[in-house]
């Protein structure tokens, strides 16, 4: 059995929900198990906010992921408080200008990359998500695709995909560099 | 088509799919998406919705909504579900079909309104005075909240009762793979009167304990009341009708209990220990139970999916041959009153409680099962 727990965090507005929410749209339509649950407290909008997404070749029957295999962090805040629920050996993804990564953290300009590719900062939630999916090989990039065209974040698919896309060759590169491997 | 779908999306799209055509409602965490939903499917369908002002007139405009003829839904969380509980009596009463939704949070009054809970089993029963029947279903993934909405359509339409659908804030809000034409639609019809306008009598009783129910506006003249009444609608306080009305209201739903009632089942084939549970807490559960077994511990899962009637003859078969039950919910204990009533000394009634606006946990359950078993966890 192949199980990922994922756990997308920042601060709320980010965009953290959302990107969860392709995951797991993406993970269902390659035909996977998927859960998706997201903060809906007062962290979801400002402080630290989070969403799960578990993935699965198995039913899940427990949706709620206690600790996770890779952790995405967009802020500081959201890394600090996040981490002790990461597995040991798991990926810790994060925004390399904002957050202080520690020893075996990947750190990536998700921010600075959203910036430069759509010219808005709010595109790092989808840098993130492509940037994680060429890390862990969790779905087929081209069903994440399709998962952003029916539900396009914003309403510009087009937008969003070059965000993606970005964040994939982000990630590729930085694979060549750190093999992951799904508990 | 598989789909990953929300618990209360999967709600409003079962409500479509089983000829739901009026929503009216208040919005409340964590139900709201039910409302929203509706009132983004209903206009394609030709439905209507309305946001009203609060909770109460939200049961009643579905009653009026109902009377004329229309499968109606509204969808609340514990506060608003309160507030509905003097309609739900009236529906129970006047025999008006309708299904409420309360996804539940922590309570009582304002509470946790984002953190889940299951704090009202007992309101579902007993919210409102009186002696009355109702239905309430527990789905405990976003594939049964489809198919249990459906269900609870389908009892309500055909028993005319009030019919309500309990699950808890993490099933409303959590979003999962589920593969919609799978999912088996409940059929049942409320039954229509056979005579015309001048030979029918409102609430004379159909073979089945359910009288007819004529749609307004349709030429049958009849009173609806919240006040005892005799078999055309009519106040009466006759000691021999009221008690008639009482029993028949009660009988109607014991006589359809087959139907009604429905548990499911993992591994209690040879359980020493079962773990009574629903929703979220039943997920919980299950993956104790797998772990008990791969721990060598013989520990299976009594899933009432029907919480009211409650599964009296299911589980009283069962507390006579294991060493334990263990009730785990989110509460100080509702549907473990209930357990310990049925089991009356059968068996050892072990609670595993969580009251504290988190989820149940495996480990919470596992633990248990260890303590009854004996077993060191």
């Amino acid at each position: 059995m192949t199980t990922l727990r994922v756990r997308f965090a920042g601060s709320g507005g980010q965009g953290i929900a959302v990107a969860a929410l392709l995951l797991a749209d993406a993970a269902v339509r390659a035909g996977l198990n998927a859960t998706h649950s997201q903060a809906y407290g007062p962290e979801s909008r400002g402080g630290a906010s989070k969403a799960d997404v578990i993935v699965s070749d198995e039913p899940i029957a427990y949706p709620i992921a206690a600790r996770v295999d890779a952790l995405v962090a967009l802020t500081q805040e959201s890394c600090d408080r996040y981490r002790p629920d990461l597995v040991a050996g798991g990926l810790l993804l994060v925004d390399g200008d904002r957050v202080a990564a520690p020893e075996g953290g990947c750190r990536l300009p998700l921010v600075a990359e959203a910036r430069r590719v759509i010219g808005a900062a709010l595109g790092a939630n989808l840098v993130a998500l492509g940037a994680l999916v060429a890390l862990t090989h969790a779905v087929p990039d081209a069903v994440v695709e399709r998962a952003i065209h029916e539900r396009p974040p914003g309403g510009d698919a087009d937008r969003a995909l070059r965000a993606f896309r970005a964040g994939g060759k982000l990630g590729s590169r930085a694979a060549g560099e750190k093999e992951v491997v799904p508990t | 088509m598989s789909q990953l779908v929300q618990g209360n999306e999967a709600c409003a799209r079962a409500a479509i799919a089983s000829g739901c055509r009026f929503f009216a409602g208040y919005p409340i965490t964590p139900s709201s998406e039910i409302g929203e939903s509706m009132a983004r499917l209903l206009p394609d369908v030709g439905g209507v919705f309305v946001q009203m002002e609060d909770e109460i007139a939200s049961l009643g405009a579905v009653l009026g909504a109902s009377l004329g003829g229309a499968r109606a839904l509204t969808a609340t969380s514990g506060p608003g579900f309160t507030l509905m509980q003097e309609h739900i009596g009236y529906a129970a009463l006047a025999e008006i079909p309708c299904v409420v939704v309360d996804v539940m949070r922590g309570g009582p009054s304002t509470g946790l309104p984002t953190r889940p809970s299951q704090g009202d089993v007992m309101q579902a029963r007993w919210g409102t005075h009186g002696d009355h029947p109702v239905v309430a279903l527990a789905p405990y993934s976003s594939a049964e909240v489809f198919e249990l909405t459906s269900r609870a359509f389908a009892l309500s339409e055909r028993l005319r009762v009030p019919a309500l659908v309990l699950y808890d804030e993490v099933i409303g809000h959590l979003r999962e793979r589920v593969d919609i034409a799978d999912v088996p639609l409940a059929r049942g019809e409320r039954p229509r009167p056979s005579v015309g306008p001048a030979a029918y009598e409102a609430y004379a009783p159909g073979p089945d304990l359910v009288p007819p129910l004529a749609d307004f506006g349709r030429g049958y003249r009849f009173h609806v009341t919240g006040l005892t009444h005799d078999e055309r609608g009519k106040p009466t306080d006759d000691p021999a009708i009221v008690g008639a009305l009482h029993r028949r209201l009660q009988e109607k739903v014991v006589r359809a209990r087959d139907d009604v009632v429905s548990v499911a089942t993992v591994a209690l084939e040879d359980a020493e220990v079962a773990i009574v549970a629903y929703g979220v807490a039943a997920r919980a559960a299950e993956r104790a139970v797998s772990d008990a077994r791969a721990r060598g511990l013989r520990a299976g899962l009594f899933r009432p999916r029907t919480l009211w009637p409650f599964p009296d003859a299911e589980l009283r078969g069962l507390a006579s041959r294991v060493r334990a039950l263990v009730v785990a919910e989110m509460n100080l204990g509702q549907l473990l009153l209930e357990v310990e009533r049925v089991a009356a000394g059968r068996t050892h009634v072990e609670p595993c409680l969580r009251a504290d606006g988190t989820p149940l946990t495996p480990e919470d359950i596992g633990t248990a099962i260890g303590e009854v078993i004996g077993a060191a966890v």
